[in-house]
């Protein structure tokens, strides 16, 4: 790699794991090392006949000789290195050569923007949907949104964009990676392209179908009201109601009133002493079923509800 | 000054409260029809600049996205930024059986606090 191209891909990866390991391994390579990653990367395909057959034994047999991906060379105005060949390959040897040496290798290139350098970038531009099925699979790619929204131009079909958002909803948490690809387009100023915005249109569809709630994974509150949530502030600490009360009452439904001069919590107590009765009474009923069967204490919620409005009111 | 009116009365369900450990709570909340289970995870240090920022773009995504907004939607959002970093939305992406797959991790307010919301949507069989 020439001081041009080294110094573009440090400024793009530096600080990523692969990058970083690379540039130590290069530091002490001999000779014969050097030779074993040249001939990686003629097995995988001459540059300038880049969809040779691929031989996925004799691929193997150089790793376990030492063989690693660190030589690089010049393909379509940029350096490649032996995983993005294998990856402008579209045979099925080609398929299994990227998953395997992406599975021996550390290399997950973060998306650069108008750069398609990732093994999944460069198989969705290719239209390789397999392999870029297989890729999503074993999950080596950092941004796989991102890399169907800006790449995937007109060789990937809509049911086959669908079918490899179903793949990345499959494999990865699909509204973590919404809002991290998202916001690399939203980084890249990327909103306005027409791939972009053709793709969006796709992935909206695909949320929806899918109940996918985009609003949610967007920032839209949940409105959580419930009095469950709620905390009270003693000294300079905040502490839970539930937690408090929990300290008496450990199940069932809880009333608390504003009374006018103190909060007061009303509890079944009579409906404790049947819940207490009843396992007393039935105490094999847990044990027949110890999976499907609730205890009687659960089982009779619903009556704890009732009496407990009756309760309340009585007390009134 | 109590937040439930003289007189009134409230109830709370202990049934629902799954568990409570350290800072947060986790409770089930019918969410959509389907009772789904909630972490809630107080960021007291939070200042009033992320709970503007979350009243900011709440406002903006409280309404139903149509297919012609989703570009300018998502251009706005803002909830990724504020919540990088933070440990549970990090470790959002890691998928393990013994790992709980949060559906999705966003920032909240709940009772009028900031909160990490960590929903878990599968359905609580009980």
């Amino acid at each position: 790699m020439n001081g041009v191209n080294y110094d573009k891909f440090e400024k793009n990866y530096n600080g990523q794991k692969w990058w970083e390991e690379m540039k130590q391994r290069r530091k002490n390579k001999t000779e014969e090392q050097k030779d074993l990653d040249r001939k990686l990367v003629q097995h995988i395909g001459e540059v300038t006949n880049n969809l040779r057959m691929i031989n996925l034994t004799e691929i193997k047999k150089l790793v376990d000789q030492g063989a690693q991906i660190d030589h690089w060379v010049e393909f379509a105005g940029g350096r490649y290195n032996a995983i993005q060949l294998a990856a402008n390959n579209g045979s099925d040897e080609a398929v299994e050569a990227v998953i395997y040496l992406l599975n021996t290798f550390n290399f997950i290139p973060k998306e650069l923007g108008n750069d398609y350098s990732s093994p999944l970038a460069l198989s969705i531009f290719n239209g390789y949907s397999k392999m870029a099925k297989e890729i999503i699979k074993i999950k080596k790619s950092k941004n796989p949104i991102y890399s169907f929204l800006r790449w995937s131009l007109f060789s990937i079909t809509d049911d086959e964009k669908l079918n490899s958002f179903e793949e990345i909803r499959r494999n990865y948490n699909f509204s973590k990676i919404l809002k991290e690809d998202l916001k690399l387009i939203k980084d890249h100023g990327q909103f306005d392209q027409d791939v972009i915005l053709t793709n969006l249109s796709t992935l909206f569809n695909f949320c929806k179908s899918k109940n996918i709630n985009l609003e949610e994974c967007l920032g839209k509150s949940y409105n959580i009201g419930n009095p469950i949530a709620w905390r009270f502030k003693s000294g300079n600490t905040n502490h839970w109601v539930a937690e408090e009360i929990q300290k008496t009452f450990k199940v069932g439904k809880v009333s608390i009133e504003n009374c006018p001069n103190k909060i007061t919590v009303f509890f079944v107590l009579l409906l404790s002493f049947l819940f207490i009765f009843l396992d007393l009474r039935f105490p094999m009923v847990k044990n027949v079923h110890p999976v499907k069967q609730r205890p009687i204490r659960s089982r009779f919620c619903q009556i704890s509800f009732v009496e407990n409005s009756c309760w309340s009111k009585t007390r009134n | 000054m109590s937040k439930i009116p003289v007189g009134q009365k409230l109830e709370i369900n202990f049934d629902d409260l799954l568990g409570i450990g350290g800072e947060s709570l986790v409770t089930t909340i019918m969410h959509h029809q389907v009772k789904k289970a909630f972490k809630i995870i107080p960021l007291d240090r939070e200042g009033g600049k992320t709970k503007s920022l979350i009243i900011e773009f709440q406002q903006k995504m409280n309404l139903n996205i149509s297919e012609s907004q989703f570009a300018k939607s998502a251009e706005e959002a803002r909830n990724s930024e504020i919540l990088s970093g933070r440990a549970e939305y990090e470790c959002g992406s890691i998928r393990h059986e013994n790992i709980i797959d949060y559906e999705n991790v966003t920032l909240d307010l709940v009772d009028g606090y900031v909160c990490l919301i960590a929903g878990n949507f599968r359905k609580i069989v009980r």
